[in-house]
């Protein structure tokens, strides 16, 4: 069972509005490895502020549109 | 099973190789020394020291080989999930704390065992199989912190 934390993302929705994205793609424009991007996708790594901001930046959206923090799910 | 995962498996399971070689090889070419002076602080201190280079260039090697097989059996060649990233620089860390208490307590055993009077024989031997279980669980948290997440 994979570990879960209170960050949520958009990261899927979101490429998908971007002509479906790939995550390889994603991972390349924001200079981590693809799997880096999957763990983002499932909640099992939170990333750096810096990453964070990179990914929004890819996507021309602000941060808050791709993370949202859910105390109560921890 | 990603590159990542492929990779510290493979990390593991060569330090445990080199180690076990390494070691078998001590004990078929000396061991009068081995078995007989137990005492020979020299022969026990060259052995350790020998064993880091021999350590470092078989691991060399054999993660060479193992990244030229990966690249051909995949056909990847220039794949990005060859470099490290920020996670792959955390999961190194936390994976590096393991290691450092298993082979903290492993040195305390090694002189426990030598304040309740065993033979230094024994200290050496507990103290070089805490660093064997150091890079075990090093590998075995880093599969983990792969799959599970943090």
């Amino acid at each position: 069972m994979g570990k879960t934390n209170s960050i949520e993302n958009n990261i899927r929705r979101l490429r998908f509005d971007h002509n479906e994205m790939t995550q390889q793609q994603l991972a390349d424009a924001v200079g981590v490895t693809r799997q880096t991007i999957m763990a983002i996708e499932k909640s099992r790594y939170s990333p750096t502020l810096e990453l964070a901001f990179k990914i929004a930046h890819t996507f021309n959206v602000p941060l808050n549109e791709v993370f949202t923090y859910s105390p109560d799910i921890d | 099973m990603s590159f990542q995962e492929k990779r510290t498996l493979m990390s593991m399971l060569s330090g445990v190789a080199v180690f076990m070689g390494y070691g078998y090889y001590l004990f078929q070419a000396y061991p009068e020394k081995v078995w007989a002076d137990p005492t020979d602080f020299a022969f026990w201190g060259k052995s350790l020291l020998i064993m880091i280079p021999v350590s470092i260039v078989g691991r060399i090697i054999i993660h060479i080989v193992f990244t030229i097989l990966h690249a051909i059996s995949t056909g990847k060649y220039d794949d990005q999930d060859y470099k490290t990233d920020e996670r792959d620089k955390l999961i190194e860390l936390k994976a590096s704390r393991v290691s450092q208490i298993v082979f903290m307590i492993g040195f305390l055993v090694s002189m426990a065992a030598l304040a309740m009077g065993y033979s230094p024989f024994v200290m050496f031997i507990v103290l070089v199989i805490g660093g064997l279980a150091a890079e075990i669980l090093e590998g075995i948290s880093k599969m983990m912190y792969y799959r599970r997440g943090f």
